[in-house]
């Protein structure tokens, strides 16, 4: 049974992917609840998506050096989200509307972008489906760091989020910033949503994002609950996955997504 | 109710609690809300009455702070109403997320938000508060009950107690009576009377003229322009209901007096909607 846990962290690879799979899963869960719950669900997808030409630009540039690349996906996550806080602001359009005509249109820039470099195959393959294996210490510190921020401006802004969640109007009526919270959240998913594409890409950052929260709407009677258990459906799923992968030998990124499905599935009929 | 003080101001004594000077609001060139002129004392209580479109939700939203004037004034104690927590604002019922994952203490505490601050928690003062309005509404029976599980009348009760958590000194409610059974609606009336006798001021728009007449003493009949304001025993007459509800209502005379037949929830087809 030890010799189970112990034979793969004996590679220094898979101790930082495992940590990594873990914090972001983590995080995607905390910002995921309020994602959930606020019925963005779609615009976790469409970031994603729309972070792709920048990620291609810095890979183009940077003549594939990884961190760089990560670099540059942070800043087009957080462009991005500030952008669609501005469509659905003030369009005339619907805003999943919108946010479709756009998103898709960038991911294909993105794919154009990376396709023009030779033997762009495979790295393609590792920005769609993620390539945590992959992760370097510099990676792992920033991963790490990324996802305790998101976590620690959550909590500092817990009951403000909350309120603007439930109650948008009544929280204009208190004074809050509601349109600040709206940002600050959005830049939460787009930072997370980026460490994330690490360990599942671009594909299937979304049930990173949606399907830890929603086994804990299941599961919850109040906010916290939700929360907690959306960590901890992320965390397992994350840490399991990772050895799922190693045993089975599947790609990482799937069996993390496909332990949270299959979580989210045991907890259909308990929910209340 | 705790001392004067709402949030930025001090309120100056013997200023209405809410004043309204020739307000217009237009849209897209159309006016809502024209030449409404009323002020309210504390403990004063007015019901706002007319048709669907006739300017009730945003003559609230205006007096909340939430619709800027296209010209006119609002003053909450003498002060613009942006820089007011003590409004405390019940939006029609549809807009808050019931499917929130949420106790009916854990709304009632947001009330608490604006006072507590930011990267504060909740103190035991905050709850205590919390516990008190609670019991004010009669709900405290239902502190842990989850929200979406609650009745119409209910979920108005539990908004009403998030009301009293802020420390509100003014109440308006949308029509909250919409989608409640007579015995709820009288219920909730018989709430805001009550809470009126404690000085706080209340506004309320809503449909149903005979409950307008039974329990306030003053009403504005709202047809983009005021058409009546007053007593409603003296301004609810039959000249006053056509010009504000016109085709939309039937007036029959009984032996009781006038009974008005509306369909102010769903107006006909052809009829002048804004």
């Amino acid at each position: 049974m030890i010799g189970f846990f112990a034979e793969p962290l004996g590679f220094a690879f898979f101790v930082r992917a495992l940590l990594a799979a873990t914090a972001a899963s983590a995080a995607c869960a905390v910002v995921g609840t309020f994602v959930v719950l606020r019925g963005l669900t779609f615009l976790g997808d469409a970031l994603a998506h729309a972070i792709l030409p920048g990620v291609a630009v810095g890979y183009l540039w940077h003549r594939g050096s990884r961190s760089s690349v990560f670099y540059w996906a942070l800043g087009t996550g957080v462009v991005t989200a500030l952008a669609i806080g501005a469509i659905g602001r003030r369009g005339r359009l619907k805003e999943d509307t919108a946010i479709g005509i756009v998103f898709a249109g960038m991911f294909a820039l993105g794919i154009a972008l990376i396709s023009t470099a030779r033997g762009y195959a495979v790295d393609l393959v590792h920005f769609l489906f993620g390539n945590v294996l992959a992760v370097g210490p510099e990676d792992l510190w920033l991963i790490l760091g990324l996802c305790g921020g998101v976590v620690l401006v959550v909590l500092a802004l817990w009951k403000e989020l909350a309120l603007a969640t439930f109650d948008p109007v009544f929280a204009r009526t208190l004074r809050l910033p509601v349109n600040a919270l709206r940002y600050i959240l959005l830049v939460l998913a787009a930072v997370t949503v980026v460490t994330a594409l690490r360990v599942v890409g671009v594909a299937l950052v979304l049930a990173m994002l949606v399907t830890p929260p929603a086994t804990g709407y299941l599961l919850a009677k109040r906010l916290p609950g939700m929360v907690m258990i959306a960590m901890l459906a992320g965390i397992l799923s994350g840490f399991w996955g990772l050895y799922l992968s190693y045993y089975v030998g599947i790609a990482p990124g799937a069996a993390v997504v496909l332990l949270a499905t299959g979580l989210f599935l045991l907890a259909l009929p308990f929910r209340r | 109710m705790k001392g004067e003080q709402c949030w930025k101001d001090l309120h100056p004594p013997d200023t209405p609690a809410v004043e309204v000077r020739e307000l217009r609001i237009s849209r897209n060139g159309q006016p809502v809300l024209e030449n409404v002129n009323f002020s309210l004392g504390r403990g004063e209580a007015l019901a706002i009455a007319g048709p669907n479109g006739a300017g009730k939700t945003t003559l609230l939203a205006a007096i909340a702070g939430l619709v800027r004037p296209s010209s006119g004034v609002v003053r909450i104690f003498g002060h613009p109403p942006g820089r007011h927590l003590c409004l405390g604002y019940l939006p029609q019922r549809s807009q808050a997320e019931w499917n929130f994952p949420a106790t009916v203490l854990d709304v009632v505490l947001m009330g608490r938000v604006g006072r507590a601050g930011l990267l504060r928690r909740f103190t035991l003062e905050d709850r205590r508060k919390a516990q008190e309005a609670l019991h004010q509404v009669g709900l405290e029976s239902l502190a842990s009950r989850r929200i979406r599980e609650l009745s119409g009348g209910e979920q108005q009760r539990m908004l009403i107690a998030r009301a009293l958590a802020q420390e509100a000194q003014i109440l308006l409610l949308d029509e909250p009576l919409a989608g409640l059974d007579v015995p709820a609606q009288e219920g909730l009336l018989g709430l805001l009377k009550e809470l009126a006798g404690q000085g706080l001021t209340i506004l309320v728009a809503l449909h149903e003229l005979d409950l307008v007449a039974r329990y306030f003493s003053r009403v504005l009949l709202l047809r983009t322009r005021p058409v009546a304001l007053g007593d409603p025993a003296k301004v609810l007459t039959a000249e006053t209901l056509h010009v504000a509800y016109g085709a939309a209502l039937h007036l029959l005379p009984t032996r009781t007096g006038l009974l008005a037949l509306g369909e102010a929830c769903c107006p006909k087809e052809g009829e002048p909607q804004k």
